[in-house]
Parts: structure tokens; sequence; C-alpha cells
């Protein structure tokens, strides 16, 4: 079973798997129990080189690896070093965007073309939603403190109480 | 995690789990005092189910073993219902419903409240093991098997004994004159207010025919009508559903039960397709304390916990005067099935392949 | 009642239109044992509650995610859709999708022609109309009265509440002008306010504003709809003709989801009635087919009915239709016939099949004042979190400006507050827009999700369903240019607003800041239109004030006007019972048969209106 898998992974820090969790952990601002709760760690792991294939995301793992082991121990310093090694290089830039979006919506979203044109336009990168549990666990929901649309309601009346930190109306 | 014991000889179940009433009852229930202290163990009882049904049901992922996901959700629905009947009858009799303390809460696994300890009940995932012991928490009485008040072989003589309590206590009440429905109407939950989604509505007990109607409402949903497979619950505007130990046993055999079958033979009807394999393969029995070497799941087992506290404070505020805080549980109960999925979804860190899941533990 | 006489197929009745008019017409007449052809151009999916839940997955997985994204494409019984408009540029008809538009303004509003109808999608907001809004003409000189008055229609609004299931406060309504008879209850108590509306009705306590001269109240009153939520004990049913109450009928008992009945019993928060219910507690034509007696009523799904024939009496003498298996695949003419014909297939498609079959037009009337509720909105951010995305997706208006003397220079407006922040506003698409913004900034991590949870809960939106005029250069049309996949007409429109309206959505401007002020939010916080020229509908417009503004609005999705009904023969299409002038066993129902639009959310009304129609249809059966 796939779960097998992805247990016998978790258990290794420095597998291929655990290293894709911790620069989503990095990238997302949700811990790792966060994340393996949407149940779609291995979806998204199998996801992105299947549409980017195996040798562009082995460089984004490398170029991630490198980085957090520079920045190891120090949070600010990881920061920045994301920002400046990840986030603003054009060509992994568009990469850590993508696997943002799909932890926080659930949904792929075409590669630019600036980036397509240097890459290659690979069939799969479309922009798609991966399924209606990727759509469902999309963490921005938990980021604004409510339920995805037409998914895990909260139940009758629920919307009349104060959210989280406010007090009663 | 606490170790099971089976031994008959003590009937001392784990520490942790002993139910708020001992076991050593008196029997017969000679009084209106002992008869509260059996509806509140006939709340803890029909509590105690709640958890180990829920894992079953969560841990279905979306999309799988429908049919057997809507089965079990609909013995949930009506164990909810159970429990809403049993503090209509504790608060009839001038009890007080009490549901948000530390001992209301078994340790999984346990012995059933008031059941003859012959069978631990644990926290598992939906499977063929959690199947087996479902059967054994709802197998009907056999015919003609005496009340039993304490020590009960099944769910039916347990409840069997409270209803001749009833019905003694009542006609030696009414022979001084009085009554042993002493309770404050205004405490009753009853109607399709607050109280909604299957199961049925609750009734008001206020009287002895009223106790009654409760009393077999519950032995009927779990154990079968007259004996038969059915619930004999067109009353309540349902349509006739199976018992709950038919139910379970249409999902261990793969065979939905037919109109003209019995109890005592397997069902004949159409095929009901069960894939085993298709669940979240949680560790039995999850405790919080497991985890306390993995802190980000840590958490997440102890906001699940405090809010399923919550939600035994909210029913506790139901059934002692604010029927409206049944509405409150609702957002809660919706809230509890997302975070147990999720916990479900955790790999364990055990390296057998299991993964983390709800705890259900007391966390004020 | 009626048996088959050689291959053709004879009915009592043959109702066109699988939606709530069409639903309730054939339960009516079922009911009185008269046979009816139920005939559906779309699909029967929602009928099981798998097929239905397979349509909430299928949102889910949908990018576009507009009001008919859950619901399969179906070439052979197209459907408008939201994303198939574009602006239009003047002389050059919009081709895109399944509507052929002229303009000047986009007709953005959508229907979805599936068994079920548009409750499908719609949001199930239920108001009343105000006894006013039937009678524009003699109160303030505008539009034109309906031939039938409030009163006429009240007891037939009590039936539609109890027939769908509608949550409101009797008191409550009573407050914003609406009369009720003796002892009525609505069936069940109101749903609860969000707590949005909840900071929305503090804030603007004692609040009031000036239109054309006279101050009116801003009122926070909890809207009718037809929304499951806790049956009212003390409510009694309505007579069967909805005159008096039964008081020995039962309290209302919420209908759950069809072919589950213990789903759906109370809305569930699913900020999702546009355009999904997942649950339906939201009332759905469906829940009624589901419960119609098939003894009586023929259900025939994937027909589309494409002409009348009129006999040399100017009697409706059968149905031609298409059927088809496959979506876009070979059709099957079939025909059918029946003592009286009822359209109920809405207000676009109910003009389509009268112009396509030259009937009906004595007046020149069909087709002709399509009108809807343009909607503008205005958005801010509030100060502190509202609590949004957490309830239906509207739970309180503002209805103390439907009605007043301003409407002899302007429209009124029923004002909706969103639980959904700004989901209507161009190009915010929350929260998904905002996390797009968010990731153009490189935002990631801890701040990334703090910034979201931030600004997205903040989020405040004030819509207004602004009233329209009748008026006859709005249309729709047929050509013979303009076919779709198998050969029916494409509904051909033109369309634009008058001054009336125009000058409305200035106004409502003053009512959003007057709101926001008292929220506390800075002017900088408050938007009124976006400044991105390429949404359609925008528009300069001189104000009474001398001023200019950039306007715009969408929809609502509240067809009305196109086969309106009156008192003469001369200016309308049907009359008060929607009985055709020119033939005497046709009936055209709906929205399409509203004089004028009023302010409220108008498939309550059509129900009333259809219910009343009813008694007329069997008297003419009897």
């Amino acid at each position: 079973m796939d779960h097998d898998r992805a247990v016998a992974a978790h258990h290794a820090p420095d597998s291929p798997l655990q290293q894709f969790v911790s620069l989503s952990v990095t990238l997302t601002g949700f811990d790792d129990a966060e994340l393996w709760g949407t149940g779609l760690v291995n979806t998204y792991y199998a996801l992105f080189p299947s549409i980017v294939g195996d040798a562009v995301f082995g460089d984004f793992m490398t170029r991630w690896n490198y980085t957090h082991r520079r920045g190891a121990g120090d949070a600010s310093q990881l920061h920045t070093l994301v920002r400046q090694q990840i986030l603003d290089d054009p060509d992994f830039g568009p990469l850590a965007r993508n696997l943002i979006s799909l932890w926080y919506t659930g949904q792929w979203n075409q590669l630019p073309a600036a980036w397509r044109n240097v890459h290659g336009a690979w069939a799969n990168d479309a922009t798609f939603i991966v399924s209606s549990a990727a759509y469902s666990e999309g963490l921005v929901w938990k980021a604004i403190h409510a339920h995805p649309i037409a998914a895990k309601q909260p139940g009758y009346g629920s919307w009349a109480l104060p959210p989280d930190g406010e007090e009663p109306a | 995690m606490s170790k099971p014991r089976s031994s008959r000889a003590t009937k001392a179940p784990p520490a942790a789990a002993a139910p708020a009433v001992p076991p050593a009852a008196p029997r017969p229930i000679s009084s209106v005092h002992s008869l509260r202290r059996h509806l509140q163990g006939a709340l803890e009882l029909e509590h105690a189910t709640i958890p180990p049904y829920l894992c079953a049901l969560y841990s279905i992922p979306d999309g799988a073993n429908v049919t057997a996901g809507a089965l079990i959700r609909s013995v949930v629905m009506e164990e909810m219902l159970h429990m809403v009947l049993a503090a209509n009858l504790l608060n009839a009799v001038g009890g007080t419903p009490r549901v948000h303390h530390r001992k209301f809460i078994p340790a999984y696994p346990t012995y059933l409240p008031f059941s003859d300890q012959s069978f631990l009940v644990e926290l598992l995932p939906f499977s063929r093991r959690a199947l087996d012991t479902f059967l054994r928490m709802e197998k009907p009485a056999k015919p003609h098997a005496k009340p039993e008040p304490g020590d009960s072989p099944t769910i039916g003589q347990f409840y069997e004994a409270i209803l001749e309590a009833f019905h003694r206590l009542e006609h030696h009440a009414k022979k001084r004159g009085e009554t042993i429905f002493t309770g404050p109407r205004r405490l009753q939950i009853a109607g399709d207010t607050w109280y909604y989604g299957g199961g049925g509505s609750p009734v008001a007990v206020t009287d002895l025919a009223s106790a009654t109607h409760a009393i077999h409402e519950i032995m009927d949903q779990g154990e079968g009508l007259d004996h038969g497979i059915f619930d004999g619950d067109d009353q309540f505007g349902q349509v006739d559903e199976l018992a709950h130990y038919f139910r379970f046993n249409e999902i261990h055999l793969g065979r939905r039960y037919q109109k003209t079958d019995g109890p005592t033979r397997p069902p004949t009807g159409a095929e009901l397709p069960v894939d085993w394999t298709a669940s979240y393969p949680m560790a039995p029995n999850p405790k919080a304390a497991d985890y306390v070497g993995q802190p980000a799941i840590h958490r997440l087992m102890v906001d699940f916990n405090r809010q399923y506290t919550a939600l035994l404070r909210a029913l506790d505020r139901a059934f002692n005067g604010e029927p409206s805080a049944l509405g409150d549980a609702v957002p809660i109960m919706y809230d509890l099935k997302y975070r147990a999925q999720a916990l479900m979804a955790i790999p364990s860190g055990r390296g057998d392949g299991t993964t983390v899941g709800p705890g259900f533990e007391f966390a004020p | 009642m009626s048996t088959p006489t050689s291959d053709i197929r004879h009915f009592d009745a043959i109702v066109v239109g699988g939606g709530p008019i069409g639903a309730h017409v054939a339960r009516e007449l079922s009911n009185a044992h008269k046979t009816v052809l139920l005939l559906e151009a779309g699909r029967a999916g929602g009928l099981t509650y798998e097929g239905y839940r397979s349509y909430v997955t299928n949102f889910h997985t949908q990018v576009a995610k507009d009001t008919n994204s859950p619901y399969p494409a179906n070439a052979s019984a197209p459907s408008p859709r939201e994303i198939d408009l574009t602006q239009i540029d003047p002389g050059t008809p919009d081709l895109n999708g399944y509507q052929v538009e002229f303009g000047p303004q986009t007709f953005a509003s959508t229907y979805l022609r599936q068994l079920g109808g548009t409750t499908l999608h719609w949001l199930g907001t239920t108001p009343r109309f105000l006894p006013n809004d039937f009678q524009l003409a003699t109160k303030y000189g505008v539009g034109m009265d309906w031939p039938v008055t409030y009163d006429d229609v009240e007891p037939d609004y009590c039936l539609a509440e109890w027939s769908i299931g509608v949550s409101a406060d009797r008191k409550e309504q009573e407050g914003i002008g609406i009369p009720f008879q003796k002892g009525y209850e609505f069936p069940m108590l109101p749903i609860p306010a969000s707590y949005s509306d909840q900071v929305i009705d503090k804030a603007t306590k004692g609040l009031t504003v000036a239109l054309a001269n006279r101050r009116y109240p801003v009122t926070v009153s909890r809207l009718p709809q037809a929304r499951n939520s806790i049956p009212n004990p003390r409510a009694r049913p309505p007579k069967p003709d909805g005159r008096g109450i039964d008081p020995h009928g039962a309290p209302y008992r919420p209908v759950g989801a069809v072919g589950n009945p213990d789903v759906g019993l109370r809305c569930e928060g699913n900020s999702a009635c546009i355009p999904i219910c997942p649950v339906q507690a939201k009332y759905s034509a469906l829940k009624t087919i589901d419960k119609l007696d098939r003894r009586y009523v023929t259900l025939e799904a994937q027909t589309v009915v494409t002409k009348l024939t009129i006999d040399d009496n100017g009697r409706i003498s059968g149905v031609e239709y298409l059927s088809y298996d496959t979506e876009g695949g070979a059709t099957t003419a079939g025909r059918a016939t029946a003592n009286i014909y009822v359209l109920a297939g809405h207000a676009i498609e109910n003009a389509k099949l009268l112009l396509a079959s030259g009937a009906a037009n004595g007046s020149d009337q069909v087709g002709r004042n399509l009108m809807d509720h343009p909607f503008s909105s205005s958005w801010a951010l509030a100060p502190r979190s509202m609590g949004i995305f957490r309830g239906p997706l509207q739970s309180s208006g503002i209805e103390s400006l439907r009605d007043g003397e301003f409407r002899r220079e302007f429209a009124a407006f029923r004002i909706d507050l969103s639980n959904v922040g700004w989901d209507i506003v161009p190009d915010a698409n929350p929260p998904y827009g905002d996390v797009s913004r968010a990731l153009a900034k490189n935002m990631f991590g801890p701040a990334l999700r703090r910034h979201l949870g931030d600004i997205v809960p903040r989020q405040v939106r004030v819509g207004f369903d602004l009233e329209q005029l009748p008026e006859s250069q709005n249309r729709v049309t047929i050509s013979r240019e303009f076919k779709d996949a198998i050969g029916c007409y494409r509904p051909v429109i033109r369309y634009g607003l008058s001054d009336y309206t125009w000058q409305s959505m200035v106004e409502s401007m003053k009512v959003s800041r007057a709101i926001y002020q008292r929220m506390g939010i800075p002017d900088a916080d408050q938007h009124y239109v976006t400044s991105d020229a390429t949404q359609p509908d925008e528009r300069n417009f001189r104000a009474r004030d001398g001023k200019d503004y950039l306007l715009n609005f969408v929809g609502a999705g509240h067809h009305m006007g196109t086969h309106r009904m009156g008192l003469w023969r001369t200016n309308s299409v049907v009359d008060r019972d929607q009985r055709s002038w020119d033939h005497e066993n046709l009936y055209v129902v709906g929205c399409g048969s509203f004089p004028t639009t009023g302010t409220a959310n108008p498939t309550l009304t059509a129900l009333a209106l259809a219910l009343r129609s009813t008694r007329h249809m069997l008297s003419q059966l009897h």
C-alpha cells in the first residue's frame, strides 16, 4: 500500500519524501502533522515529477536541500535563503509557487510562459484541480478559519457564533 | 496503553476504565435511588458505544464502503438518540444526568458498563475485528432471557431490568399515592426541534407509559422488535429499519437482509460489497500521551480531546435544562469528524504502517 | 381521465419544463387525478442521491466555479454560463456560448436546463413582493400594474411557503411591510443571522438614509429562505386553498435529500447555495418531482419541445419535440397532445418556444420587456474578522429600502449582505484570488498563512438587487441564423438599463457609505466600482448630481417579463390566470409573467401565481 511506503519514509529523516515534506512545511507555514493530516502528501509528491519530469523535480529538491542545510537552525536565515534561492529564482520560483498553490487550493497552475520557454512545455502542465479531496483539503480554508465551499460543512447555526478570537456581536 | 485484562474471576476492569457505577449494583433495582444510578449507567453504556462506532465510520475514506458507512452512521445516530432518551428517563425520576466528567468516558479498551465483562471494546478502524466487536456489543438477548440489572450478558437484559424496575417502583409508589415521576417537565428533550438527522425524534418521559415507550425504543432499535430483525420504528415516521445487530451482520456477511428473513438465519438479500482494505490503518486505542515525543501530532490529539470534552459539556447542559445546547453540539460534532479524519491520515511513526487516530479522552 | 388514442399520446395536460413551476403544476393537476406529461429538455440526473452527489464532487474539481459548473454541459439542451460572457462591442453580437447578445449591456444572468431547473443552483432566498410592487403605475406613476393584487396572491404565498419549506419570522416580515392572513406562521424558524450580519446589524442601529429628500431607516432583518431550519412547533399548515389555517394540521416536517431523507434536515452552512447545496437542505424542485404521483405523471427528460401546433380554432393542438439519448447526439422527433398545455420552461425558453410556434403573440409582447434585478455591489475591509465562509451565502438583508416615494424617480432596491466576503466582486474570487495575489508578492510560510487569515475574514460585501422597469426594446428573439446543436433556436438578447436603474445604482452607494462609516471602515478600505475597463456592463453615467460615475453590475438570474400578464390583451401575453389571450387551452407560467420586477427574488411569487393558475386549469379540465 502507498501508505506503507509513506510510513517507512516518514522514519527516514533524509528520505526524498521527508525532504519534500520539509520543503512543504517551510513554504506553507503548516507543520508536518497538519500536512500529513490532509492525506495528500503522497499524492503531491507523486504529482510534481509527473508534470515537470524527474530531472526538473530533482533539481528543485536539490536546491531545497542545499538551502535547507545552509539555513539549518536559524529560522530567519532560512527564510531569507528561501526567498533568495528559491522564490526569487526564475527556474525554481514558479515551481515553489505552484507547490504552495497545490497545498493551499488543490490546484496546479500552468507554469508561466517564461518558464515553459526555458524548460519546455510539459504535456500535463495545464491548470487543473487535482481531485475532490485536494480541493476539500486546501489549506487556504484553514488559514482563513473557514471550511471549503461545498465541503466539510460546519453545521447548523455555526455561522451565528463569533469566529475564534472575536467577541459576540 | 492499558493492557486488556479479561479475568472473569476478579471482574476488575482496568482501573482507568472503571465505570462510575460499580458493577456490584444491588439487584433487583430496589429503589428510585438505585434506578437513577442505573439510568446514569445507561447513559454511560450508550455513550461507550459511540467512540468505537465513530472510529470505524471516520476511518472509511470518502467514496469507499459507502453502504457500510451509511449503516454504521445510522447506528451512531440512534445511539445518540438513546443517550437523549436515557437522559429523559433519568430526569423523569428526579435524577441528574452527568456526562461531563472524567469517569464518564471509558479508557479504551474497556468493558461495557454493566456488562458481564466477557469481551473488551476497543477503538479500531473499520475492519473485521471491529465488526466482530460491534456484533457482540449489539447481540440480542435470547427470547425470555431474564432481566439483568448488573453484569448483563446483553444490553437488552440490562434495559429489561430497568423496565421492570420502572413498573414495580411506580406500582409501589402509586399504592402510597405517590409517583416516581417527580422530575420537572422542562428538563425533557422532545420533538425534532433540536434532534434530527436520523434515528427518530426523542419522546418526553412523564409517566409510566412514556417511560415504557422510551425504553422499548432503545431496545427495539438496538436489538429488534419482539426478537425479529426489524426495529418497528414506523411510529417515528421512519421506514422500518433493521435492529443494530442485524445492520452490523449485513456488513459482516456482505449481504442485505430482506423482509422475509428471520433472526436465526443469515441474510438472503442483495450483495453488500465491502472492501475491508479501504480504511485508514489507525493504530488501536489511540492516546494523546503516546505522542508526547511528536509534538505536532500531540497538539492535534489534545485539540481533538478538548473538542470532544466540549461536546460532553454541551450535552451536559442540554440534559440539565438547556435543550438548545444540543444545537451547540452540532458544530462540535462536525469539527470532531474532520479532526478525527485528519489524525487518521497521519503516520503514527511506529513503523508498522499504522496511523494516528482520535483518543476520545477527557480534556477540560 | 384520458386514455391514449392511436399512436399519438394524449394527456389531460402537457407541462413543458421540469423546474419548480412545472413540478408544482404537475403536482397540483395529478393530485386531482389528471394525467400529466411532464417534459424536461435536460437530464434527470439529480433524482438519485448518488447522481446528485456526483455534481458536488464535479463542482469541487472545476477550475471555474460559476453557477452551472457542477452540472455537466449538455449540447442538446444548452444553458447560459457566466464563463461564456465577453464584453460586447457596439454593433457586433457576442456569439460566445448559448445566448447571442447584442447589448448594449451584457445580459449576465444564467439559468439551468436540467430536471429541477434553476432551483438546483438558485440561492433560495424567498421574500414576498410588497403590496405596492403590484401597483407601481398607480402608486408611483411608473411601470405598470399587475392584474392581481397582493391580497389576491396572499393565500398562495402561504401555500408556496409551506410547499417548498420557508424559514422566516412573521413578525420580522411584517416589520418590512408584508401583511399576512390571521394565524399564519412560516413553517420553519428563521435561519440564524450570521456573525457578520450581527456585526452590521449592531453597527447600523438607528441609521437612516435620505432618498429623494426623505429619510428611510436602514434595518437589517433575517431573510426568508427555502432552506431547512428548525420546524416551527406552533405553525399549522394553510388550508388547501390557502385561505385560513388548518388548526388540526401537523407542524411542518423538513424534507431531506432526495434518496437520502436523513440528510439535509437543517442548513449545515456549506456556503454553497449557489451553485449547489451539497446536503440538499436548500429546496430544489427535485424534492417536489421525487414525490409526484407517477400513476398520473409521465416524466420524460431529454426531450426538447420545439413547437406548439395550433388548430383552426386557435387552440393548441399538440407539442412537437425532439428527444435524444446522448447529449449532442441524434434526436428522435415526437408529438403528444393534451387538453391543456402549460409552458413552464423559464422566461427565456417560454418566449423562444412561443416565437418559434408563432403562438400567443397577438400583442407583440412575447419576448419583450425582458427584466432582471441588475445587481451592483460595494465592498470593504472591516477592521476585525467578520467570520465569513461559514453559513448559507446570505442570511440577512436590508429590506427597508424596497419601497418609498423615491420610486417615482429611481429604482428601489433590496440589499443583501454576503456571508462569503467579496464573492461577486470583479476579479476578487475569494479566497483563491487572495492566494494568487499573495503568491504574486512572493509571500510564503507562516507570513502567508497569517496574511490570509488576517485579510480574508475581514471582507464585507453589500449587494443591491435593483428594480428594473419594463422596456419593450429589452427582449429575447429568435433567428434562423442562430441555432444550437440539435437545430433549436438560441436566445438572441438585446438588453440595457434605463436611467431609472442607473440613478438608483448611484443612490445605493450612499447607503453603502453610511453602513461602512457606522462600521468604522475608513474610506480607503471602501470600494464601489472596479476601474478595470475590461469588465462587461461598465458604463460612465452622469447622475442627477451632475457627477460622472463609472458603474457596473451583474445579473441576478431573475429573468422576468417576457410573457407578461395584464388586464388587456393588447399589451400583455397572458391574463391574470396566466392563460394566453390568444389560445384558451394554453397557459404560460413563471417569472416571465411578471409585469414589473419589484425587488424580491422572484421564484416564490412565480410559485404562488402558478398555484393560483392551477385552480383555473382544473376548472377547465373538469
